[in-house]
């Protein structure tokens, strides 16, 4: 029953906090016995477009929770501006944006022992008040407008082509940058190119770097051919951010960078190309580990709806 | 100015600000017997009040908060639901929208009949 939950998680939201949990569970027991009923006519659990169908003839989640709202305050000049549903949120963001503008004058007034003038604190709070106004109204047309309800769950939206474009764009962009890198240091050391090189132990970690990078086009790629494919994303990026970290550990003590034998100021130049050394290396693992962690998680659901297939599919055999 | 609603949405309104002060009546009657919401939704659609479930529930938490009507959660069939039903309060409250009920009715019926009979009069 993820739809349903999904939509009592939307109808949730709109809801007045003191009486969400209470309304939810009621609700909740209401619509499966509702579910149970035609599953029992049909003899066969219901499709997820079956479950859909009942949902949507509940109404939409803000429509859903908009009948048990007992406050109905709002702001209107004319059409309505902004419903109860978002009114409450918007009272608070106005009391503490306004709050926020209000203290430095309370606390300046304080401290000089005068108060400001009355214009210098209505003009910006006019122009906050106008604009926090503003966005809850566009955020009220949003809701009207388009239906948030039923949407496929974030992990099984489609990825954006756009998305994919300039993945593809960024990604080539870098890949080329780093195959210049060897026939023009100067790309990746700057000025210092003329007394530090790549080290032997670069060959190897480049290869290994490029090989990761090249899955992460050819990701894009199939993404860009087919953005329903969901699960190439994560899946890909994990793979690509773990081994990632795993070539990181076994170059942990490879030299990347040294200082040319016949500079001048050699020890200086040591003591640089060690800082860039530790600097590639760190830089490198933080940002794989951060990534390695995101797409883990990003993973989650599609395994967790894998063994829950195959749980039923299991369970139905038997 | 006169308003351009077409016949057919002007009777479906009045239809249903007819129906609107009915239905409570009838929840308040149909839960003389203690049911849950969806239950009781199938039982007056059964005997011909169906109800929208964005009214029904919502109406069922107002007449509580009302008092007219008690609740209490309860599992049942393995799920947990909140049974309603008609407190003393609704009790007293249902008799006497019932006596009025009857009397409005026996008031149109005669006001009917009455430009029925006129009607027939002057044929």
């Amino acid at each position: 029953m993820e739809l349903l939950d999904d939509y009592l998680k939307h109808v949730k939201s709109y809801l007045p906090a003191k009486q969400r949990d209470d309304i939810v569970a009621e609700l909740s027991a209401n619509i499966r016995s509702q579910m149970d009923d035609s599953a029992a006519e049909l003899g066969r659990p219901l499709t997820e477009s079956e479950q859909a169908a009942i949902l949507l003839g509940h109404g939409s989640p803000i429509v859903v929770a908009g009948r048990y709202r007992v406050d109905h305050r709002g702001v209107a000049f004319g059409p309505e501006l902004i419903g109860p549903e978002l009114f409450p949120h918007y009272l608070k963001t106005l009391s503490l944006i306004c709050g926020i503008t209000l203290l430095p004058f309370l606390v300046g007034a304080v401290a000089t022992g005068s108060l400001a003038t009355i214009s210098a604190i209505l003009f910006p709070m006019s122009i906050q008040f106008a604009v926090v106004t503003l966005v809850f109204a566009l955020l009220n047309i949003s809701e009207r407008t388009y239906q948030r309800w039923p949407a496929p769950a974030a992990y099984l939206r489609p990825i954006p082509r756009w998305q994919s474009s300039a993945g593809l764009a960024v990604w080539t962009c870098c890949i080329l940058w780093l195959l210049l890198v060897p026939r023009f240091p100067y790309l990746i050391f700057g000025p210092a190119a003329a007394n530090v090189t790549l080290a032997p132990g670069w060959q190897p970690f480049y290869a290994a770097i490029l090989t990761l990078l090249l899955a992460g086009l050819i990701q894009r790629s199939v993404n860009l051919i087919h953005p329903d494919w969901t699960l190439v994303l994560p899946a890909t990026r994990l793979a690509v951010n773990g081994l990632g970290v795993a070539t990181l550990y076994f170059f942990r003590h490879t030299d990347l960078v040294a200082a040319m034998d016949r500079t001048p100021n050699l020890a200086h130049y040591r003591r640089l190309a060690e800082i860039l050394n530790a600097a590639i290396l760190r830089g490198l693992l933080g940002y794989l580990l951060i990534n390695t962690a995101i797409y883990a998680v990003a993973c989650f659901p599609h395994l967790r709806q894998f063994m829950l297939g195959r749980r039923a599919r299991a369970r139905s055999e038997a | 100015m006169q308003q351009t609603v077409s016949p057919a949405d002007l009777f479906e309104n009045l239809r249903l600000e007819l129906r609107r002060g009915c239905l409570v009546l009838a929840v308040l009657a149909q839960l003389r017997t203690e049911h849950y919401g969806y239950a009781l939704r199938k039982a007056l659609a059964g005997l011909g009040m169906a109800i929208d479930e964005n009214t029904l529930y919502p109406l069922l938490r107002r007449l509580e908060s009302q008092g007219l009507l008690v609740s209490e959660w309860r599992d049942e069939e393995k799920r947990n639901k909140r049974f309603y039903r008609l407190s003393g309060d609704g009790q007293r409250i249902l008799d006497q929208l019932l006596e009025e009920w009857q009397n409005i009715n026996s008031s149109l019926t005669r006001i009917v009949e009455g430009q029925v009979l006129a009607g027939m009069q002057e044929d």
